[in-house]
């Protein structure tokens, strides 16, 4: 009789932690990825130089920014595959939106007006280098394998 | 086996489940005020400077407005590394409450 109420409680014990295993076990958002941090922290710095050209006519550098277009849908289509990693896709979709204010918005304003003034695009990249910025730095933040 | 005291381990994993979720939190709060702050700071300057460079002639009323919007575009992806730092922590959490529950459970056993 004692042996079956200790396997009784053994069992209420291993039903507790499964439950509990079961709750917390599952991630909430992707881990750190090392090969995603250093693409984002590089193309910034590409996004960066194609936008100083701007004060050229857009035509002049048309293959500089297909070059970059190609490499930023690259990122984002890593970023899409990877599990649990909603936020990071929003945020690469708001900094390449055509019709929004960041690097995709600035590439069309350029190419729809031919060129850019030295004034704006200093302003501009003091607001697009810091979009990509906040991606590298959630990323930085993410849960290493090595830390779990 | 020894009998366990259920009622005892459930107030230990309250208390301690509390202080660990005060302390995982209490950075995120403290980098999110920062931010906060920078913000504000670095919107007030910028506004200051466009509105002049605009009557200035170095910007166009375009221009203006594309910064005025793109600032507001950097500011919602803030708030979404927020978002994302908030799921971080809550991850970094959930791993710590399993550790003390498992810890606490089969320590008993």
């Amino acid at each position: 009789m004692q042996k079956l109420i200790s396997i009784k409680r053994l069992a209420q014990k291993l039903l507790v932690a499964s439950i509990f295993i079961g709750l917390f076990g599952c991630a909430s958002i992707s881990q750190f990825d090392q090969y995603a941090y250093v693409q984002t922290t590089s193309l910034k710095v590409d996004a960066l130089q194609v936008m100083d050209m701007a004060v050229d006519e857009f035509n002049d550098h048309h293959d500089e920014v297909l070059k970059l277009k190609a490499d930023l849908q690259k990122i984002y289509e890593y970023e899409k595959n990877r599990p649990n990693n909603e936020i990071t896709l929003k945020m690469w979709e708001k900094l390449l939106d055509e019709d929004g204010h960041l690097i995709g918005g600035f590439l069309i304003k350029w190419e729809e007006q031919g060129t850019q003034s030295e004034i704006f695009i200093r302003e501009a990249k003091k607001i697009i280098g810091p979009a990509f910025d906040q991606i590298a730095q959630l990323e930085s933040k993410k849960i290493k394998p090595s830390e779990l | 086996m020894a009998s366990i005291d259920i009622e005892k381990l459930l107030k230990e994993l309250k208390n301690e489940s509390a202080t660990l979720a005060k302390s995982v939190f209490k950075d995120f709060k403290d980098e999110a005020e920062t931010d906060a702050k920078n913000l504000i700071a670095t919107l007030e300057v910028d506004l200051k400077n466009w509105t002049l460079q605009l009557a200035n002639g170095q910007l166009t009323k375009d221009d203006f407005e594309w910064l005025v919007m793109a600032k507001k575009e950097l500011i919602e992806m803030i708030g979404l590394k927020h978002a994302g730092i908030s799921l971080i922590k809550l991850d970094e959490l959930k791993a710590k409450l399993l550790n003390l529950v498992i810890t606490k459970v089969f320590g008993l056993l």
